[in-house]
């Protein structure tokens, strides 16, 4: 047995499976007898990504994140982080799940009482990072949480999650309430701690403000996954161009106008490079999820 | 470094504290308004009383046994008051989980959630209550303090409330066992009913309790009239009992035990959005 392989593929298998959410067969629903809120959504989330989850308003995105993060129970299916379901919410697996949600109620005291009172339960928090953190917001640690604007607090807060240092980082509609430098500045904070056992979830229907950020799309509609891509496979399967060209319009998969011309989305046959552009490819998918499915999954249905 | 997925006493203490130190003013209000609240009104009662045919000096003068009347009211004031503090800071053990912002942050907490509900177990029910007994005793020392600077010290006719129950602690046994239990009916509509609590809980007792009469008249006037009750409510081996406080112990244990499980299930059970 040639044991350098096996433990080559032993590493491989380890390093490509320690902190992966599994979401196998997942269905949900809030009341009894209503409808399906999700349904029959199977996704595996793999670490050193930063997923961006994209969707109408009530598509479902927040839910989804919830039930990641264990605080709803699925009618149906399962999440798991590292083979444990998340929704047994044992203290193991909440150690390792941070979520900032879109609205949050932090306690009217000064941020160093807030460490000390919540930085225990987090055994990889840095004081170092979250200081860190803080000054890429333009911000220092000696502030009173009360005395804080709605745009101050989620910088806080989102600079305390990242301290925290947890494996799977959730962030619901991050970029609401920032003002303009602190969106560029939420850019340059994930972009710059990215590391490779660290899942980062970001769901927003603000895409411009993420756009560049994210390794992978998962756009949900109608209770269910339209499309799950890496960015690397939607820029080989799609060429997006700004054009006046009334025979690229033409032939266009999608195309919408705009003050310098139309904005197009093509089949990209010729391996062209072009630059994601999310916010198109959101309302492509919107008018024609089929279409967006089939040339995914590499088939010509939509021709 | 691991996180242990069984039950951690530190974890669920440094729960407790993180509730008290979040919240400061909260709780020292509560202190202040059970000290400040028995205070005044022990001043107020025995101000009002003393001038009155209780006095002591005319009780000497005319022969009477003297009896401090003021520290009586101001028992039913305690009892009333403990009843509202028991029953009011019982039902905001959950009070966080009223709004889906601090239910989040609640249940995000890496903690069990027996640790969780522990935690809150100890705070708003034996805590609560110690503190407010405590504060209770401050207010009636100055009230003692107080009156007997205006009436003078040693004369023994200031009492404290230590003397009375002292000489019925029996009754302050069962007036203790029935704010045990109901504090176990106000923890469980916590959980259920995380906001207006207090309110719901008291209607959902105001209900049952009528049904419980109007059952309890029915059964007595066309069922049992002549078989085990003397008195609609009460069963007879109530009311024969030797030790009336054991039973009532007793009851209100059985109650309260039955009503913490209801509450922890309650709790396992939570979801960010209460269905």
């Amino acid at each position: 047995m040639n044991w350098n392989k096996l433990s080559t593929f032993a590493v491989y298998y380890y390093t490509n499976t320690l902190n992966m959410i599994s979401i196998t067969n997942l269905s949900f629903r809030y009341k009894r007898r209503g409808a399906m809120v999700l349904n029959d959504v199977s996704l595996d989330l793999e670490p050193g990504r930063v997923y961006g989850l994209l969707g109408p308003n009530g598509a479902g995105k927040s839910t989804l994140l919830y039930l990641i993060a264990g605080i709803l129970k699925p009618v149906a299916g399962s999440v798991t982080l590292n083979d444990t379901a998340t929704s047994r919410l044992l203290p193991s697996t909440l150690a390792d799940i941070f979520l900032v949600p879109e609205e949050f109620d932090l306690p009217a005291i000064s941020l160093s009482r807030y460490v000390e009172l919540n930085a225990c339960y987090y055994p990889r928090f840095s004081m170092e990072d979250l200081e860190r953190h803080l000054s890429t917001f333009g911000m220092t640690s000696d502030v009173n949480l009360g005395q804080l604007s709605l745009g101050q607090k989620k910088k806080v807060f989102m600079a305390f999650a990242l301290a925290c240092n947890t494996a799977v980082l959730l962030m619901d509609e991050p970029t609401n309430g920032l003002d303009i430098p602190g969106k560029s500045a939420f850019r340059r904070f994930i972009a710059s701690n990215m590391t490779d056992d660290r899942l980062v979830i970001i769901s927003t229907h603000q895409v411009k403000d993420v756009d560049n950020l994210l390794d992978h799309v998962v756009m949900l509609n109608s209770n269910t996954v339209l499309a799950s891509a890496s960015t690397g496979t939607l820029c080989d399967r799609f060429y997006f161009a700004t054009t006046s060209n009334p025979t690229v319009i033409s032939e266009a998969l999608y195309a919408t106008p705009s003050i310098l011309g139309t904005n197009v989305i093509c089949r990209n046959e010729r391996g062209l490079d072009s630059r994601l552009d999310l916010e198109l490819l959101f309302q492509f998918a919107l008018d024609n999820p089929q279409c967006l499915t089939s040339i995914l999954n590499n088939s010509h249905d939509c021709e | 470094m691991t996180v242990s997925d069984k039950f951690s006493f530190g974890r669920m203490m440094s729960l407790l504290v993180k509730q008290v130190k979040e919240r400061p003013r909260v709780f020292l209000m509560y202190l202040l308004l059970i000290f400040g609240g028995t205070a005044i009104m022990g001043l107020s009662i025995a101000l009002t009383e003393y001038p009155s045919e209780s006095n002591y000096q005319y009780c000497l003068e005319h022969g009477f046994t003297y009896s401090d009347r003021s520290v009586y009211s101001e028992i039913a004031t305690w009892a009333f008051t403990f009843v509202i503090a028991a029953t009011v800071y019982a039902s905001m053990a959950f009070n966080r989980a009223k709004t889906k912002q601090g239910r989040i942050s609640m249940m995000m907490v890496p903690a069990l959630e027996s640790e969780k509900y522990w935690a809150a177990w100890l705070l708003y029910v034996p805590v609560f209550f110690i503190v407010a007994v405590v504060a209770a005793l401050w207010g009636d020392l100055v009230r003692y303090v107080a009156l007997s600077c205006y009436f003078g010290f040693g004369t023994g006719m200031i009492q404290t409330v230590f003397n009375v129950i002292g000489a019925d602690w029996e009754g302050f046994s069962i007036f203790t066992s029935v704010i045990v239990g109901l504090q176990s009916f106000y923890f469980l509509g916590a959980i259920v009913w995380p906001s207006n609590s207090f309110i719901k809980t008291f209607a959902a007792l105001s209900i049952i309790g009528t049904v419980y009469l109007i059952a309890g008249v029915t059964m007595y006037y066309f069922l049992l009239a002549d078989v085990a009750v003397t008195e609609p409510f009460v069963p007879q081996q109530v009311k024969n009992a030797t030790e009336p406080w054991m039973v009532c112990w007793g009851v209100n244990i059985l109650i309260s035990i039955i009503n913490y499980t209801l509450a922890y299930m309650r709790l396992r059970e939570t979801q960010v959005i209460q269905r």
